[in-house]
């Protein structure tokens, strides 16, 4: 058959003259246009191929980006959306520019100036200005979801200049900057946001109606947009083509939502995930002679402790015999339990926090000086202690109930038995709030990357120290000294003298608090080397999408 | 029949106020508070941040007012709002439901189309070694847990025979078909992507299979003891004597008067799928009402936990119905005594 049979062929076939023509042209411009095509994905990291994270569904409950806070958010709202300033990789002490360029406080430490960076657009291309700013922070807090309490400090915001805006605190915070980090404090489109139902009216948590629809739609300024959420299932995030900044370095996220870790190992192994968000201790360690997979791990400042009441078991009413419970303990042997999940702590505040403890100063086991303080507190055939652990729960990654027995096994070599009461996390926690527990194991997660949010909780008197544990500064001369200590750290601006007082009062907690703080808890995350070379790790939002390098 | 069907569904306004209470008192009756329960250690110290969360859940009525709050919004079809989510419940119960109802009836298609031969086999076989092979591979998977043979089948299937996918009802990043009815093989079909339904079907195999373990154990074994008992009856041997062939004899002499047992248990199995998926949907990655359900429990969202019981309660009373009213298309005799 010649060419013109062929044309004659398609063209008795109804074919009109003109559509055969346009295809042929097309016939002869596509191949190279296929090779374009195939030269671009190739450029593209992973083959054009989307990136694929397997993480834990956890909490996530809204992509509403002022009202989320829950740890699953956090990497979404940093992909998302932009915040006031940010943390860059994985350095914890150094606020970096994010929508404010520069900003400067005043030597008070009571206001705040922000100079907003121009080139910030959201991703419809249009151009963020200090309004957005404006209503996202009053919608933050007048939703009255669960962070909003993070700006609880703040007395004022307003615009100070075109692309200025000033805000003035009611008392000094001395981490502000740091609770600005939050991606729960996102910069929204406010247009679209009001368009939708939403306000930032002093009546928002009734009246705003918008979360629905930002639960399918992102009205960010972050280097990813959303393309969509699945829940229960995966979220999958596209390369935002108007990005203001270095755009994303790859076209696709698929964040896929299994909460067995086991099957976040296959998955990982079997090449189906790039990376593997919530390793448990044995799977990553089992992960060690894989060729092709790393493990990362991630401090997550949330430190795992003991605490018991002062007031609740007779025995424990002597602080005397606290320390028999503090040196009773085989610290270094429960890093046999935790494995890569955890790590020492110097005490509450997380070792890799400003104005924490190192982790070498931190409880020690000392079995004579535990046995000296049982006979020191009228207790030397030992006593016993009922103690609350969350059957269902864990530390980070750490199993909750192989922990209490560790402690409970350690604490019976001097005579102490700790009767271990297991219940659920919910049933747990209502106890806990309700300081209603003898003793209990328990964490104390992040809100933000700074000590305030651990040390006034521990202090007598804070949240922890005072309603869970019945520990307050009237209660002895050293208690008062610490709750001192720690209303001076936090008016205190100057950090090498802030911090000196913040390390005194921790090792003062260690001595005279009703506490053993345990270990710090990692995050692990499994990541195939043969895609990914380096990614931005980060304990509030493991890391950071848009600063993967890849193979 | 009609007069028959409309009163079982009369008698379950009753049943479901019965289960509203009953589900109610159980949920409050637990030492834990559902704000507890939910949000962060510091929001918890915000009395302001509690308050708006106990003004919009009405945790500060008394009991009774919260729950006839709750029966007085029902009626309207207003299942309340989740505390965990804090999504209509309704909306909660249409993404996750679907899933659950489609994993759970091709697990018992899988169930029905293997237990029933098997079970009859085994009778007719009886004490022979197909019999034996039956009933210790029906006895091994009445008894083996599910969330270890879901594991075993991942580590094999998925993990080293890359035969199946190991998670989630669709590949990653394919998009699921536009929302008609939530089950994804049939709305691909009325989408008209057959693509995107062999690829349901292909995230169905392995969880449906492990899933259906259970029930095939089940079903095998009271099909073969309904057969084993209608096996010696004289009207087989009369039907023999008059010279039908034993295959005629088995599937409509000894099937259709043995099926009744069997499809009593199919609905109770079947109801049981529906319910109780929890660990083959944490395991399959299977956005199902079982992993939305412990959630629920877990949180105290007494809102939840109730709208998930409910429909569950509903799910097992329409299949009891089906189930007697195939007795009644089965055997005329129950037909004759309903009408």
């Amino acid at each position: 058959m010649t060419e013109d049979d062929k044309t004659n062929r398609l063209l008795s076939r109804g074919i009109s003259r003109r559509t055969f023509t346009a295809s042929a042209i097309a016939l002869a411009v596509f191949p190279p246009l296929l090779s374009m095509t195939r030269a671009a994905r190739a450029a593209e990291p992973l083959g054009g191929k989307p990136l694929v994270v397997v993480m834990k569904t956890g909490s996530l409950r809204t992509l509403d980006p002022n009202n989320a806070y829950e740890a699953e958010w956090f990497i979404f709202g940093k992909a998302l959306y932009s915040q006031l300033v940010t943390l860059r990789g994985s350095a914890l002490d150094a606020i970096a520019a994010d929508y404010a360029s520069t900003w400067d406080v005043s030597d008070d430490g009571l206001t705040y100036v922000f100079d907003l960076n121009p080139k910030v657009k959201f991703s419809d291309g249009s151009t963020a200005t200090a309004d957005d700013l404006l209503f996202s922070f009053n919608r933050f807090i007048n939703l009255k979801g669960p962070g909003s309490w993070l700006l609880d400090g703040v007395k004022s915001i307003e615009k100070s200049g075109p692309n200025q805006v000033k805000v003035t605190l009611g008392g000094i915070s001395v981490d502000f900057l740091q609770i600005l980090t939050t991606p729960s404090l996102n910069v929204a489109q406010a247009s679209a946001i009001k368009a939708h139902g939403g306000t930032d009216a002093k009546d928002a948590s009734t009246t705003d109606t918008a979360g629905p629809w930002l639960d399918a739609n992102s009205v960010g300024s972050g280097p990813f947009i959303l393309d969509r959420w699945t829940r229960g299932s995966e979220l999958v995030l596209k390369r935002n083509p108007n990005f203001w900044g270095v755009p994303a370095p790859v076209e696709s996220v698929i964040v896929k939502f299994v909460d067995d870790p086991n099957i976040q190992r296959s998955m990982l192994l079997a090449g189906d995930a790039h990376i593997a968000v919530n390793l448990s201790p044995d799977i990553a360690s089992g992960l060690g002679g894989e060729a092709k997979v790393k493990v990362y791990q991630i401090p997550a400042l949330a430190p795992a402790y003991f605490g018991w009441s002062t007031q609740k078991n007779p025995a424990l009413r002597n602080p005397k015999i606290w320390d028999a419970i503090k040196y009773g303990i085989d610290y270094a042997g429960l890093a046999d339990i935790y494995l890569g999940g955890g790590g020492p702590t110097g005490s509450m505040v997380p070792p890799s926090l400003g104005g924490a403890l190192p982790a070498d100063q931190g409880m020690k086991e000392d079995l004579d000086r535990a046995k000296a303080a049982l006979v020191a507190g009228g207790q030397p055939d030992g006593f016993t202690m009922n103690a609350s652990f969350a059957s269902d729960g864990s530390y980070t990654t750490v199993p909750a109930p192989i922990v209490a027995q560790k402690v409970a096994a350690d604490l019976s070599r001097i005579g102490i038995t700790v009767n271990l009461n297991p219940q659920l996390f919910s049933q747990m926690l209502t106890e806990y709030r309700g300081g209603q527990q003898e003793a209990v194991f328990h964490w104390w997660s992040s809100d933000y990357v700074g000590w305030t949010d651990y040390l006034p909780i521990f202090a007598p008197g804070g949240a922890a120290g005072g309603k869970r544990h019945q520990w307050n500064p009237t209660d002895s001369a050293e208690a008062q000294k610490i709750a001192d200590l720690v209303s001076k750290a936090k008016q205190t601006l100057a950090l090498d003298a802030q911090y000196a007082l913040t390390r005194e009062a921790q090792s003062l907690i260690n001595e005279f608090g009703p506490y053993a703080f345990l270990f710090e808890t990692n995050y692990q995350l499994g990541v195939r080397s043969d895609a990914i070379a380096s990614l931005p790790l980060n304990p509030v939002w493991y890391f950071d999408l848009a600063g993967i390098e890849f193979t | 029949m009609w007069t028959f069907t409309f009163r079982r569904l009369l008698l379950l306004i009753p049943t479901l106020i019965g289960i509203t209470l009953i589900t109610f008192a159980v949920t409050r009756s637990i030492p834990t508070h559902p704000v507890a329960a939910t949000i962060v250690e510091q929001a918890a110290e915000h009395p302001e941040i509690v308050a708006v969360y106990r003004a919009k859940w009405g945790l500060d009525e008394p009991l009774p007012v919260q729950y006839l709050t709750y029966l007085r919004n029902l009626v309207r079809g207003d299942f309340g709002d989740s505390i965990y989510t804090h999504r209509p419940v309704a909306a909660d119960l249409a993404d996750y439901l679907p899933a659950t109802i489609e994993l759970a009836t091709v697990a018992i298609i899988i169930s029905i189309l293997i237990s029933l031969p098997l079970g009859v086999l085994a009778a007719r076989f009886r004490g022979g070694p197909f019999d034996g092979l039956v009933r210790t591979v029906t006895t091994i998977g009445v008894s083996m847990p599910i969330f270890w043979l879901a594991l075993v089948a991942i580590n094999i299937f998925y993990f080293h025979l890359h035969l199946v996918p190991g998670q989630g009802r669709l590949d990653s990043g394919l998009a699921p078909p536009p929302t008609v009815t939530g089950l994804y093989t049939i709305d691909g079909l009325i989408a008209g992507d057959f693509g995107l339904v062999a690829n349901a079907l292909y995230h169905l195999a392995l969880p449906a299979f492990v899933l259906a373990t259970w029930s095939i154990g089940l079903i095998t074994r009271v099909t073969r003891a309904s057969m084993l008992a209608v096996l010696g009856q004289d009207f087989l041997r009369t039907a023999r004597s008059k010279g039908a062939r034993e295959p005629y004899v088995l599937v409509h002499h000894a099937v259709e008067n043995a099926i009744l047992p069997v499809i009593t248990v199919m609905g109770l199995a079947f109801g049981d799928l529906l319910a109780g998926s929890v660990m083959t949907e944490t395991i399959f990655g299977w956005p199902g009402i079982g992993r939305y359900a412990y959630s629920a429990a877990s949180h105290a969202d007494f809102p939840a936990v109730m709208g998930v019981t409910l429909v569950v309660a509903i799910s097992y009373t329409i299949v009891n119905l089906a189930v007697d009213l195939a007795y009644a298309l089965i055997d005329p005799r129950i037909r004759a005594a309903m009408s």
